[in-house]
């Protein structure tokens, strides 16, 4: 589904991401662990088309086609999800006014008709219920406006619950929740995993996998990913911290 | 006021031949008002047009209106076509929106136009039978003041008609207020003077909404002067619609309020060639509120000036303004908000924001916050924004499938609607949301 090669990707001159290999199959899920400043919310931030940043070198494509070529929101209409690692504030719309815009352009840039306002409303009504979100909070106030830490993680969820994505990014989604919200939140990711959908999730700490169970993990360190393996190896990194993987790297750079 | 506009009297002759005109037609009818209209000539020949030299005029020139030949519309003009009219205004009003319906031609009061509903407590009349009857004598010109500036000058003296509205004390209107300023300049280019006299006795409510038309063709320099008295417990409500892309206004409205009174007004400019606001309220008795909130919202060559002053004359009053704007093509805007806090105002809280974003290299924003404060015991702030819309905002639409243009027009409408929903009228606040919208998918 996702094929990433020898991706290079630099902002303002500085390279950042040094030559990514990576599948996505349909029904894994991969972990990108790694510590703070290896790329990892670049590589996700790149993939879903944020444009401050300029892939330098490799290919990206997603079922066959062109990732790069693409737009943010024709990324979007092929299937593909950001759950931002710090959710935007937008005064003056509610979740629920921007997602039936959402929907409406992404239903419409697939050739298919527009959600009736009940269809819309029962959508909604599900969703909201499998992230245990308060319908308050999608109805009536400005999307992310005002909302804790953890409310807005749950709303991205919501979100993506709403959007049913191809492929879901989870970028840094269990930084600022208490143990609860990890649980409704990774509960509200696998509910919505299935045998045609990937999911990548970008995390520091592996205590989100303990929830969303990772088919792979990868530890990517100054921009490549350093290391693979199954799920083992995020204990394994729970248990003995990043140090021995860059001692590692720089063994082998020697 | 010196006359430094160098604008000769030649210039200013033709405006006092006008008034002589006027004189001629309508004279008689104005009663007790003849010599405040008198007086207010002398003070405008006195003062005589500003000019950009003038602070207060520093961005807006009215050069171009000084030098033309504008004729006064001295008589109802005839009306092209009933019918037509009728269309021309279910297409522009506030559709749904029950409301006593004032229409002004030319400054004009039309009784055939206007539909006023049975309202207890509630008087509409054309301002000249109001003037004639005695109705207006505690208040005429007495609210504005001429010599604040020119044109209110220069209204107080030609304008002989527009809209007298009176509600008695303990009353609620039952339905707002619609005033239509209809220009149809018969014969190209005139200049049309009108008035609005607002009495809103203690403990009543009242809203009101206005809304400026051009009939195709029309070419109408035009001034208006509002003056409204909001009586002890009263609230108004005044909510301004100027969406006409060949508009030309001096518009002024001067609010005088008294004990425990409630201002609030809504100023949405969505065309116009060169409009210029003013609004000024003035607390008469403590605990006052006044909430003034505009929107401009322009495009191609439009130009917008909103003066406001809030004038906090006693203790214990609160006001709040929010203007907001955005601008695209060659635009230009300005907001110029002065609050005076009064040495006697102890315990003000007044508060300021003027937002606005600018899409394009061409447009221009000229804003500049006054707070003149002589009272210590005070909470006063203001604060003026200019900027683009946010990229990662942009970035978190598309990137949950909007469209470039989608995502600009949502985040440029959610900018906007905290202003149109300080509206309280729903079927106008639907009104003017669906004008913003459909202004902004314009733009696009």
């Amino acid at each position: 589904m996702l094929e990433i090669n020898n991706l290079h990707v630099s902002i303002e001159d500085k390279k950042i991401l040094n030559g990514i290999n990576l599948v996505v199959n349909p029904g894994e899920v991969h972990a990108i662990m790694g510590p703070n400043g290896s790329g990892k919310s670049t590589l996700a931030s790149v993939l879903a088309g944020r444009e401050e940043y300029e892939v330098t070198e490799g290919t990206v494509t997603f079922d066959g086609e062109d990732l790069l070529e693409l737009s943010p929101e024709e990324r979007a209409w092929a299937g593909i999800f950001l759950a931002f690692q710090y959710p935007v504030e937008i005064p003056g719309i509610s979740t629920v006014q921007f997602l039936k815009n959402a929907i409406g352009s992404i239903r419409e840039a697939r050739g298919l008709d527009n959600l009736s306002a009940r269809e819309f409303l029962k959508l909604m009504r599900e969703k909201a219920k499998l992230v245990e979100i308060d319908p308050k909070l999608i109805q009536e106030r400005a999307v992310n406006e005002g909302f804790s830490g953890g409310e807005k993680k749950r709303n991205e969820i919501f979100q993506m619950a709403m959007l049913e994505p191809k492929l879901a990014l989870l970028d840094e989604t269990d930084s600022g929740l208490d143990i609860d919200a990890l649980k409704i939140v990774s509960n509200g990711v696998n509910k919505l995993k299935g045998p045609e959908n990937g999911v990548i999730v970008v995390t520091h700490y592996q205590r989100l996998l303990d929830y969303i169970v990772p088919d792979y993990v990868h530890v990517l360190y100054n921009g490549r990913i350093v290391k693979s393996g199954p799920r083992g190896l995020a204990l394994e990194l729970e248990e003995k911290g990043y140090d021995w993987i860059k001692a590692e790297v720089e063994a082998a750079a020697v | 006021m010196s006359n430094p506009t160098g604008i000769t009297n030649g210039h200013l002759k033709k405006w006092q031949d006008d008034f002589a005109l006027l004189q001629s037609f309508v004279g008689d009818s104005w009663g007790e008002a003849s010599e405040i209209k008198r007086d207010a000539m002398a003070e405008f020949v006195r003062q005589g047009f500003p000019s950009t030299k003038w602070e207060e005029w520093k961005y807006t020139s009215v050069r171009s209106i000084s030098e033309r030949k504008n004729a006064p519309v001295v008589r109802l003009p005839q009306l092209p076509n009933l019918e037509k009219i009728k269309t021309f205004f279910r297409s522009r009003a506030p559709q749904n929106l029950q409301s006593h319906h004032v229409v002004l031609v030319d400054g004009h009061f039309h009784p055939e136009l206007s539909h006023i509903h049975e309202d207890d407590g509630l008087t509409i009349l054309p301002l000249k039978e109001a003037i004639k009857n005695g109705l207006t004598t505690p208040y005429f010109g007495k609210i504005a003041d001429r010599k604040a500036t020119p044109f209110v000058a220069l209204n107080t003296a030609m304008a002989f008609d527009g809209v007298f509205i009176h509600l008695e004390k303990n009353q609620t209107a039952r339905y707002p207020v619609t005033v239509f300023h209809l220009s149809l300049s018969p014969g190209g280019e005139t200049a049309t003077y009108s008035r609005k006299l607002i009495v809103a006795e203690a403990n009543s409510e009242l809203k009101v909404v206005e809304q400026w038309l051009q009939w195709p063709g029309a070419n109408s320099f035009e001034t208006h002067v509002g003056e409204i008295q909001v009586m002890a417990d009263a609230r108004v409500e005044l909510s301004t619609i100027q969406n006409e892309d060949g508009l030309e206004l001096i518009n002024f409205t001067q609010v005088n309020q008294e004990r425990q009174s409630r201002f609030q007004s809504n100023v949405v400019t969505l065309r116009g060639q060169l409009i210029r606001n003013n609004l000024h309220a003035l607390h008469q008795g403590e605990h006052c509120e006044t909430y003034m909130n505009g929107l401009y919202l322009l495009d191609g060559r439009a130009h917008v000036d909103n003066h406001t002053l809030v004038d906090h004359a006693l203790p214990n009053c609160y006001s709040n303004e929010l203007y907001k704007g955005v601008l695209s093509g060659e635009a230009t805007a300005v907001f110029n908000g002065k609050v005076m806090v009064r040495p006697d105002a102890q315990k003000t809280n007044a508060f300021q924001s003027n937002k606005t974003l600018i899409l394009s290299d061409g447009a221009t924003i000229n804003t500049k916050p006054q707070l003149e404060i002589f009272a210590d015991d005070v909470k006063c702030s203001h604060g003026a924004t200019t900027g683009q819309l946010d990229e990662t905002a942009m970035f978190y639409l598309r990137s949950r499938g909007l469209d470039k243009k989608r995502a600009r027009v949502l985040l440029t409408y959610a900018f906007a609607s905290e202003v149109i929903d300080k509206v309280t009228i729903p079927e106008l606040k639907d009104h003017l949301s669906a004008y913003v919208t459909e202004r902004l998918l314009e733009g696009e």
